[in-house]
């Protein structure tokens, strides 16, 4: 069977009782690879994929410690923009947007990237002066944006609550045409498969137990399925980095949160975009399938138990019905909590470390998954060429010592 | 969802009632003027984040407003000892 | 049908009731189930599925059922996606099929296709991006289940809070004898008993046809529990239709009762909410949850009228209804013969086909086929017959070969119209999982148990594989005594023995997976998602063999049942095909909910004014009396301005600003935070905190004090008041009043707790007005005798007590405005009696009230930043041109101060504060428009733009990079036309000072 996908190819599978060859074949780990990606995650296997596809390296193993994509890939509401306010920050989410473009079709594989648009709203005269002010700087940076009225917002969605009878009345919101959502298992299966195509061996269930350091190099990981030596390491776990960077003896500007998630039981299409309020915390959209996939406010305290306190999901809940009272009678199937690594910053650490040949993608926070092809795109190059690529630059760990933090908190681009 | 011991008012209540406060130990250095760039981001940027039992600051934010320090597993959320600023926490 | 002959336990005969079905009248009783009327009145399909379009009915009585999705009533009662199942009968009720099975279907249609659509299609075709943008959105339109409501929910939800020594969720033989053991041997313990159902009993009821006993026992139950309930109501709950669905740490249990599905609560007597979310801490869990059947696994076993063997006893049993009258009862375990014997008593004609071979069981077949029921052993059903409903089963020689199936033979036909399945029990062990517990496969009873041992939890009756109801009765009186041993309320516990064979009463065979079943296609597993074997097999043949991996690829379990019936034979089918054990390949995760929770429900009364607390000054009623609008600013509501008939708001800004600049205006500061700070060591800390030195200042006086973080960062700003040398009271802005007192409150407890300091928040014991203006101090001079106000006395940044209009005050003579100012600072409760009186004795110089938006104009022309608006966060006193309130030389580090000499700190493009100026005097800039490089680039924004009255021209603030070397250089703002791109303002760089630039207005013109 071959294994590029086609109507020609479906057609073929059809007649053949869907004979296909395995898109994330299974491998036996080799004793030492060019590079290793420590977590099968979208970032990892993005980052491995490019490093093949465009860093001439292919002699590479990802290890992942349970299943790929079973991360943070799979526990977010899976939002793509590319609004943010500091020109490092919109560099880095554009460069990953234009990327999502074009990635079915690289990836020969419909990662179902849905450009129905985001709207962050804003609740407050300080949210307006904000969102003008992120509008402009996208605008001037190339990204699509727009200020929109709640007149306008209403006429675009009109099951939501324009009235004053909230307690926080949407006054307006910025609206990225270009902005949507994808499938999160497909991102991560896409990515894998076109990776392992390209000869990268994709390793599950092999948990990193330690990292080898020589002489201030890094030579190799110790992992459950034994050791796998290599003289360069791409560090892409999340929630988990300082677990890792522990092994090496690293310390990261990080904290691992929960950030929960849920979605509604499935009804017929009548939410047609995103809709984003960091003022009330609730951020919805509604799946290809159905389902309202809402996404939830950060818990305070660090844990790697991935579940937070049902108050968070109550509260959000609460926020939905603000902008939407029509959800009222709709039913939460199921709710769930990732881990996220959150930066002081509210931007990630794309970077080399003091360790030779290892480096660290993390600190996505919640906004990770938008990222995803940008992230492994950067971080892949940054890796070949033992040099931070040029959109990765800002994002080095040096920030925090020479203080040219980005500082995204700075306007209403936070979350997600 | 946990319940918290608050050392001063000496009740266990909901987590509601209280706000995480980040990282316990982490000690302002006693002279900033005098350590490096790195000491100091070491101190205002970087945590241990540790996966375990963990020991963090809570505060009783809608009760008696003190705070204090809580040693609870990051794993599984089970809070293992409580203890006041200042307090013996070595056993 | 209904079957006379039953005394059906759940319905009164006597009460018929009417309701309407896909839009057609139907008559069933008080008690029914919407599903059980239905199969009554022999109305059975409901539904088209997902994937196939596939017609379908009934498969369960309970919450599991994945088909009878409907949607009930209309408008601000519409509710979609409710089980039939779950849907108790009331008179007048009114549903609809989430889908339509009576239409014409497309995907039924394109049949044919259905083999070049497996699962995962649609990662592999549309690949093009604009080709997926085009058909994305046709796609949508096919999915989902019923139509979103379009109205405002009419009914509302109430959370309420439990602490209990005992919770015991389920309500079946196991919880009731739970729940009474404890309650019988405790007196004080507080004990909660929940079940889903509107009456205790669980499947209890199935056993009364056979077992007098079963009847006996369950009639006193109730009635000892209710008495429980009576008499001891202080400490002994019972919630019916009551759900326990998630389960979070430490035993904290969310529980939905409902007290209306779809019936108009006015109508009836009982409660005023539609649900209540209960939030229970226990401390001590009983779970009785018993436990779920699942299906046989053969071609075409969704076809409508195949159901779950004990489901089908259930209609039989407890309402007297049933949908065919040629039943075939088919399964691997023995309570199919239960089935069986309960549809020969009321004549229906049923044939046992037994999966497993003659021998360990042949007892109970040979008692069946005794009674007159035709018994198969050794066969297995192949395929199932029929266009919408089942009318016949291909049958063949099923052997048990070493570890797997094979099915031998030719396969012969049987009809019937009525196909009962038991593929065996799955404990329902989803709550247990919340918090993080793995279930454990039991190979004698072929069933993921609880995990064995949990911290103040126990579990009985079916959940742990306790099957036969007097087994699991006396299993949960044995658990129920551990529970009272471990809360210390008995010393010893003499736990009774069960039955033999309890821990597999009924002899669940092995699951039956052979290939040449699975390998079949139409097999399904997930009847709601249309997942089936062959989609599993495919899942793992492209390399996704992970069980996450298959759940997400199939999407098996995503429904609105979560897979309860399913998922099992999912995973036996991927042990199968993967040549693994079940512990190998593991089950998926069990999260909440358990079964769906309203999104009202989840959010209580935290709708509108009650989402968020709404904070008012005690003032505020003469603000809303003088027409304000407000401006929504943290939680408080504040004045924004006060239009006069007719007027804008920039009209009115225009004649406020212009009032306190000329004469006299006022404003209402009161939400301003306050924070009282005393104690010896009270300047110390200030010095600590703020920016600027506090060792001098002396008591009567005021200084205002810049706040920043460790990164150097401004984050907060205010006017502190030296009331004695041990006593200060700090102002902090309106919306950082919460986070400052806290992290003071941080530093006093975890940094430096020897100093001998003191914080109270103190923000609403004080009422704010301030009078602005040259004419303010005579204003003051009228309205309070007792202090000197003269110039030279009561000099600007000094404070004095005083008896205002007769109430006891402290007059701060500060300005945020630049004019001559003074603000009168009286207990809360009588600040609208000031207000009032300050409007009236103002009238002499025309005072004029004042909200925010003016505020900020006249701060604007003195280029007082606000902080927030004017910084971001990334700001420090350097970037604002505020290095005049830093004191570097303090002996203590103050908070922020090591951060100030880091390199990107003092670096020279750096966004500073400046002002703009346009070219044409007459354009207001928009707040967050940029100023561009001659390159076109960002290097700066607008934070705060105005129509200055005073000056007749637009003033704005603004951060641009190195900005304050280039004042007095001309740029180029741009901003964002209505969507039509960017239009460029020239303007000049100047000081952000703009108005009174040597401060002489602050001391009044008399």
């Amino acid at each position: 069977m071959q294994k590029k996908y086609s109507w020609y190819s479906l057609l073929k599978a059809g007649l053949s009782g869907q004979d296909w060859d395995q898109a994330i074949p299974l491998v036996e780990p080799k004793s030492k690879y060019d590079v290793i990606i420590i977590g099968g995650g979208g970032h990892g296997l993005a980052t491995a994929y490019y490093l093949a596809k465009e860093c001439g390296i292919t002699n590479i193993a990802v290890v992942e410690k349970g299943y790929i994509g079973g991360g943070n890939t799979a526990r977010n509401t899976t939002i793509i923009r590319s609004n943010y306010l500091r020109d490092e920050a919109s560099s880095l989410y554009e460069h990953s947007m234009q990327l999502w473009e074009g990635i079915s079709e690289d990836l020969n594989f419909n990662v179902m990237f849905s450009q129905r648009g985001v709207y962050n709203l804003g609740h407050t005269l300080q949210d307006m002066r904000d969102i003008e002010r992120r509008v402009n700087a996208n605008m001037l940076n190339g990204v699509d944006a727009q200020v929109v009225t709640a007149k306008e917002i209403k006429e675009q969605i009109p099951i939501i609550n324009t009235s004053q009878n909230a307690r926080y009345p949407i006054m307006g919101s910025s609206y990225q045409p270009r902005g949507g959502v994808a499938r999160h298992d497909g991102v991560a299966w896409g990515f894998a498969r076109a990776a392992a195509m390209l000869g990268v061996d994709i390793i599950q269930d092999c948990e990193v137990i330690g990292i080898e350091v020589e002489e201030g190099r890094v030579k190799g990981v110790n992992t459950t399925r034994g050791d796998i030596m290599a003289d360069r390491i791409g560090c892409v776990s999340a929630g988990h980095s300082s677990v890792i960077a522990k092994m090496a003896g690293l310390r990261l500007p990080v904290e691992s949160h929960p950030l929960q998630a849920f979605v509604s039981e499935a009804m017929k299409p009548v939410l047609h975009t995103v809709v984003m309020s960091n003022a009330v915390h609730g951020y919805i959209s509604q799946s290809d399938k159905g389902d309202l996939v809402i996404g939830a406010g950060i818990d305070g305290y660090s844990s790697y138990a991935q579940r937070g306190a049902s108050r968070i999901i109550e509260h959000s809940a609460a926020a939905i019905l603000e902008m939407f009272p029509i959800f009222s009678r709709v039913r939460m199937n199921r709710q769930w909590g990732g881990i996220v690594d959150v930066c002081p910053d509210a931007c990630p650490i794309i970077s080399p470390t003091k360790i030779q040949g290892l480096y660290f993608n993390c600190g996505w926070g919640t906004g990770g998954f938008k990222a995803t092809p940008g992230s492994g795109h950067v971080f892949a190059h940054t890796i070949a060429q033992d040099k931070q690529h040029p959109l990765a630059k800002p994002f080095h760990l040096d920030r925090f010592t020479t203080g040219a933090l980005i500082d995204e908190h700075g306007a209403a681009g936070v979350a997600h | 969802m946990f319940l918290i011991h608050c050392p001063y008012c000496n009740e266990e209540r909901e987590q509601e009632e209280f706000s995480p406060a980040g990282e316990a130990f982490i000690a302002r250095p006693e002279a900033p003027e005098d350590i490096s760039d790195e000491a100091w981001a070491d101190y205002v940027f970087y945590r241990t984040n540790h996966k375990g039992d963990h020991w963090e600051q809570w505060v009783h934010s809608n009760g008696c407003r003190k705070y204090f320090m809580v040693e609870r597993s990051t794993i599984t959320h089970e809070i293992l000892k409580v203890a006041a600023f200042g307090a013996d926490i070595s056993e | 049908m209904r079957v006379e002959q039953i005394t059906s336990h759940q319905i009164d005969r006597s009460k018929p009731l009417t309701f309407i079905f896909n839009n057609k009248k139907y008559k069933g009783f008080e008690g029914d189930t919407l599903a059980s009327a239905l199969i009554a009145n022999d109305a059975l399909l409901f539904a088209r599925s997902f994937k196939y379009g596939r017609k379908r009915g009934l498969m369960a009585a309970g919450v599991e059922e994945p088909n009878a999705l409907v949607s009930l009533e209309m408008g601000g009662r519409y509710t979609p996606n409710l089980k039939a199942t779950e849907i108790p009968l009331y008179d007048g009720l009114s549903a609809k099929s989430a889908t339509n099975p009576h239409s014409f279907d497309l995907r039924a249609f394109i049949k044919p296709l259905h083999r070049f659509m497996p699962a995962g299609f649609y990662y592999k075709t549309f690949i093009k991006q604009a080709v997926w943008a085009k058909v994305e959105d046709s796609l949508r339109a096919l999915s989902g289940f019923s139509e979103a409501p379009t109205q405002e929910d009419v009914d509302v939800y109430d959370h309420v809070h439990h602490h209990a020594e005992v919770l015991i969720v389920g309500g079946g033989a196991a919880g009731m004898s739970a729940a009474l053991e404890v309650l019988k041997n405790s007196d004080s313990e507080r004990v909660i008993l929940v079940d889903e159902r509107a009456r205790l009993g669980g499947e209890l009821f199935n056993e009364f046809a056979s077992d007098e006993a079963a009847a006996i026992w369950h009639e006193e139950g109730v009635a000892d529990l209710c008495g429980f309930a009576k008499e001891q109501s202080d400490r002994f709950t019972m919630l019916t239709r009551a759900t326990a669905y998630a389960w979070h740490d430490q035993n904290y249990v969310e529980v939905l009762e409902t007290h209306a599905t779809g019936e108009n609560l006015s109508l009836t007597n009982g409660s005023q909410v539609r649900k209540t979310l209960h939030k229970i801490r226990a401390k001590k869990v009983i779970l009785a949850t018993g436990a779920h059947e699942r299906p046989m696994l053969f071609e075409a076993n969704d076809l409508t009228n195949i159901m779950l063997s004990q489901s089908v006893r259930r209609y039989l049993n407890e309402f007297g209804a049933v949908s065919g009258k040629k039943v075939v009862v088919y399964g691997n375990n023995d309570s199919i013969y239960q089935t069986a014997q309960d549809l020969h008593r009321c004549n229906i004609s049923c044939t046992v086909i037994d999966v497993r071979s003659a021998g360990a069981t042949n007892s109970i077949a040979d008692k069946t086929r005794q009674g007159g029921i035709k018994v198969m052993q050794g066969y297995a059903i192949v395929k199932a017959h029929g266009s919408d409903k089942v009318d016949g089963i291909d049958v063949a020689l099923a052997v048990r070969q070493g570890v797997s199936w094979e099915v031998i033979g030719e396969s012969e036909s049987l009809s019937c119209d009525l196909l009962a399945t038991s593929g065996g029990f799955n404990p329902v062990v989803h709550l247990d999982c919340h918090t993080g517990a793995k279930a454990t496969f039991d190979e004698v009873s072929q069933a993921f148990l609880p995990q064995k041992e949990r911290p103040n939890r126990q579990t009985c009756g079916a959940v742990s594989g306790v099957g036969a109801w007097h087994d699991a009765v006396i299993d949960a009186k044995n658990k129920a005594q551990l529970t009272l041993q471990s809360l210390g309320v008995v010393s010893e516990v003499n736990n009774a023995e069960l039955g033999e064979n309890h821990s597999n009463y009924y002899n669940v065979g092995e699951f039956f997976t052979p290939a040449a079943i699975i390998e079949r296609p139409k097999v399904f597993l997930d009847l709601q998602n249309d997942v089936t074997t062959l989609d599993v097999a495919l899942s793992i043949r492209e390399g996704y063999r992970s069980i996450e991996h298959i759940k997400r690829y199939t999407a098996m379990g995503f429904g609105t049942d979560q897979g309860k019936t399913g998922n099992i034979n999912g995973i036996a089918v991927a042990a199968a095909i993967l040549g693994k054990t079940m512990p190998e390949v593991g089950t998926t995760t069990f999260r909440p909910a358990y079964t769906g929770v309203d999104f009202g429900a989840l959010a209580g009364r935290e709708n509108g004014g009650l989402f968020d607390p709404q904070r008012y000054t005690t003032i505020h009623d003469s603000h809303v009396a003088k027409g304000a609008e407000f401006e929504v600013v943290g939680q408080w509501y504040r004045p924004w301005y006060y239009p006069k008939t007719g007027e804008n708001i920039h009209q009115a800004v225009h004649r406020e600003c212009l009032a306190a600049r000329t004469s006299l205006g006022m404003m209402d500061a009161s939400t301003l935070g306050k924070i009282d700070v005393q104690g010896p060591d009270a300047r110390e800390f200030l010095s600590r905190v703020y920016t600027n030195a506090w060792m001098k200042l002396a008591p009567g006086s005021c200084r205002y004090g810049l706040m920043c973080n460790e990164k150097g960062m401004i984050i907060d700003d205010g006017v502190s008041t030296c009331i004695g040398d041990n006593h200060f009271i700090m102002t902090t802005t309106t919306g950082g009043a919460a986070s400052v007192y806290s992290t003071l409150e941080m530093w006093l407890q975890t940094e430096w707790n020897h100093l001998d300091v003191h914080l109270n928040s103190v923000t609403d014991h004080y009422s704010t007005i301030a009078v602005v203006g040259p004419n303010a101090r005579n204003l003051m001079k009228l309205l309070c005798q007792d202090v000197d106000f003269d110039r030279e006395s009561f000099k600007f940044m000094q404070w004095r007590p005083g008896i205002v209009c007769g109430v006891s005050a402290r007059i701060m003579r500060i300005s945020f405005s630049g004019e001559l100012a003074y603000e009168i600072n009286v207990e809360a409760n009588y600040g609208r009696y000031i207000w009032d009186q300050v409007a009236t004795v103002g009238e002499k110089w025309n005072i004029t009230p004042y909200g925010t938006e003016s505020m900020h104009v006249l701060r604007a022309e003195k280029g007082y930043i606000i902080v927030g608006q004017d910084t971001d966060g990334s700001m420090t006193p350097a970037d604002v041109n505020m290095n005049w309130i830093v004191a570097n030389n303090k002996p203590f580090s103050f908070i922020g101060q090591r951060s100030f000499s880091i390199a990107a700190l003092s670096a020279e493009n750096r966004f500073q504060l400046i002002g703009l100026l346009t070219k044409d005097a007459s354009v207001v800039i928009p707040e967050g428009a940029h100023i561009i490089d001659n390159g076109g680039k960002s290097v700066g924004y607008v934070t705060s733009s105005y129509f200055s009255p005073m000056l007749g021209r637009s003033i704005a603030m603004a951060q641009m990079q190195g900005g304050l070397s280039k004042v007095g250089e001309t740029t180029i703002v741009k901003i964002v036309q209505e969507k039509q791109g960017l239009k460029e303002i020239p303007c000049e760089i100047s000081s952000s000072v703009f108005y009174d630039i040597n401060g002489e207005r602050v001391d009044g013109n008399d």
